[in-house]
């Protein structure tokens, strides 16, 4: 699934880096390159309407693995669309971004969900359904119940968050790491029975996963 | 029915954004606290109007101060500012005789002294009538029943500059400039109505010139010969294509190795020149020097585009052959917007280089574009 750069093995043992790509989605002025700042360099400030498209990169070192996380920007104005969509090609996972003080943007998000749904297999790419502008509680019109209810009916993580307070922005990204590690674990360890399965009981087997 | 009731609805919300502009901060607008500026802090400005994070206390009026910023390079670099806009009004003044010819062209390109932009400016405006003022305003109230773009420029002029002491104040004078000369402009050119991209030049314009103005400036900046950034801004963008496919061509007659390795690091042309292109380099170079180049390519037109992603790439060539993908967008796209690591005077002085070993090589301009770069449609 993701680009597997070779690590050196050190004397715990293997630790793998994965390369994951990561689409931010949603309406305009949802907040999506304010939530990729505020994870970035933890801060939050008037930014301009994004242009074209962007990405970032952070790299998170986990127990496991050492996981890359290429996030990549857009413009939010459909018009954008047909520039910005040759680089969602390939993504591992999706943030569909969505305003809670703004019902519509919830609507566009939805539309999101669909598009990628054409696009990818369920198990090909791993979608989270985002509530930005927690700051902003007293204007809210999306409940956290009905976001919640949505991403579960769809199979999809759920969180709402502040890229202005900061509130949930690491752990959203951290949860879709997460997942994402998992399933390289799974897909690993699917392989790897398949090869125990042939080689018979082969316990040097482990190095490749 | 359905259908009926979300219409009303739109033009409902629609109403209520204009509205909101009208009214401005009149005594009764509601503007709730968290879409004002932030005055708490205290700050000030620098010389273009932009605040500035940090405090500099030059407000005290002693003499003693004043003697000792007149040595200070800012207070220097304002009164060479305004010797420069002194030359370029006189070197203007013959425009209309010598615009054409060679011998001025050279003369103009020897220089671009920095501060010619505020009567430049000027000179894109075509020399309306009161029938163009008349037809500006008359678009400007159509404007606020007709256009599909009102809540799209709405939010993004709540986000142009807002750093900059215009644009600071929620529904302030020059947010309201913006709102309207962004939505008259939207039923004015139909193919192009509001495109994002274009509230920061209509910002830049609105910081030299009065609402009306800036309008007819980026009228002449999108339909001209020389600018023509219709094809810019149209559905597929089609004249950002022209320009990047050309771009690429010079990085690899150029600059193969710098190419090879941005092919290596996947860093595509696409990533880092949009903005670029789109905006001639606004927000992707130190405030002081996008004021030099939009002087230059107001005069110039687009070979400046060209010519300048050019020399950003022949300046740093070196470092940027050691660059991983992030290091690279970092780069070209946050670092050199708070420095590019050369004098402003320097840069220009390569950019001219850069247009004229462009030129002899013919790589000056991308090829000619095709007629959908232009409006199809009858503007006005």
């Amino acid at each position: 699934m993701a680009q597997e750069a070779m690590p050196g093995t050190s004397l715990a043992g293997f630790r793998p880096t994965y390369i994951y790509k990561v689409v931010l989605l949603g309406s305009t002025s949802v907040g999506k390159t304010s939530l990729a700042y505020r994870y970035m360099k933890n801060d939050f400030k008037e930014l301009l309407p994004t242009v074209g498209c962007s990405f970032f990169t952070q790299t998170l070192n986990l127990d496991v693995a050492t996981v890359k996380l290429e996030i990549w920007d857009t413009a939010g104005q459909e018009k954008y669309q047909s520039v910005c969509h040759l680089y969602y090609r390939g993504a591992h996972a999706a943030l569909l971004i969505y305003d809670i003080t703004h019902k519509e943007t919830l609507n566009r998000a939805k539309l999101w969900l669909r598009e990628l749904e054409k696009e990818f297999l369920p198990d090909e790419i791993i979608i989270a359904l985002v509530g930005n502008k927690m700051d902003l509680t007293t204007e809210r019109e999306v409940t956290t119940e009905e976001g919640e209810q949505f991403a579960r009916t769809k199979g999809l993580l759920f969180m709402e968050t502040s890229a202005k307070s900061s509130h949930q922005v690491n752990d959203i990204f951290m949860a879709v790491a997460r997942e994402l590690l998992q399933r390289e674990q799974e897909k690993a360890l699917s392989q790897c029975e398949q090869s125990t399965v042939d080689l018979g009981e082969s316990r040097t087997s482990t190095r490749c996963c | 029915d359905m259908k009926k009731d979300i219409e009303s609805l739109i033009a409902q919300e629609k109403a209520e954004i204009v509205a909101k502009y009208e009214k401005g901060r009149q005594e009764g607008a509601q503007i709730d606290p968290w879409e004002d500026a932030d005055f708490t802090l205290y700050k000030v400005t620098d010389r273009f109007g932009f605040l500035q994070e940090y405090f500099q206390d030059v407000s005290s009026g002693a003499c003693f101060l004043k003697f000792v910023l007149s040595f200070s390079p800012l207070y220097q670099q304002k009164q060479q500012e305004i010797e420069r806009v002194d030359k370029w009004l006189k070197m203007l003044k013959k425009w209309g005789k010598y615009r054409n010819t060679d011998k001025v062209r050279r003369k103009r390109a020897s220089a671009y002294p920095e501060g010619c932009h505020i009567c430049l400016a000027h000179f894109l405006r075509v020399c309306f009538t009161t029938a163009n003022v008349m037809e500006a305003q008359q678009m400007k109230e159509q404007a606020k029943s007709l256009s599909s773009e009102i809540k799209q420029i709405d939010l993004d002029v709540n986000r142009t500059f807002r750093n900059h002491i215009m644009f600071r104040d929620r529904y302030g004078v020059k947010q309201q400039a913006l709102f309207h000369v962004l939505s008259a402009y939207s039923i004015y050119n139909t193919e192009v109505s509001y495109c994002q991209g274009m509230s920061q030049i209509a910002a830049i314009l609105l910081m030299y010139l009065n609402e009306e103005d800036a309008f007819w400036a980026l009228a002449q900046l999108l339909t001209n010969q020389r600018h023509a950034m219709h094809g810019f801004f149209i559905p597929g963008f089609p004249k950002l294509q022209r320009f990047q496919a050309h771009h690429e061509q010079i990085l690899t007659k150029l600059f193969p190795k710098l190419k090879k390795h941005m092919d290596k690091e996947q860093m595509t042309t696409g990533i880092y020149t949009t903005k670029w292109f789109l905006q001639c380099f606004i927000d992707r170079t130190p405030f002081t020097l996008t004021l030099r180049l939009w002087d230059i390519y107001i005069l110039e037109g687009e070979r400046v585009l060209t010519a300048m992603a050019y020399t950003i790439l022949k300046l740093h060539k070196k470092r940027l052959l050691k660059m991983t993908l992030e290091d690279l967008r970092e780069f070209l796209q946050e670092k050199i917007a708070a420095s590019l690591q050369y004098e402003d005077d320097t840069v220009i002085e390569q950019l001219q280089v850069s247009m004229t070993e462009l030129r002899k090589m013919k790589f000056d301009l991308p090829p000619p574009a095709k007629p959908e770069e232009f409006p199809r449609k009858p503007l006005g």
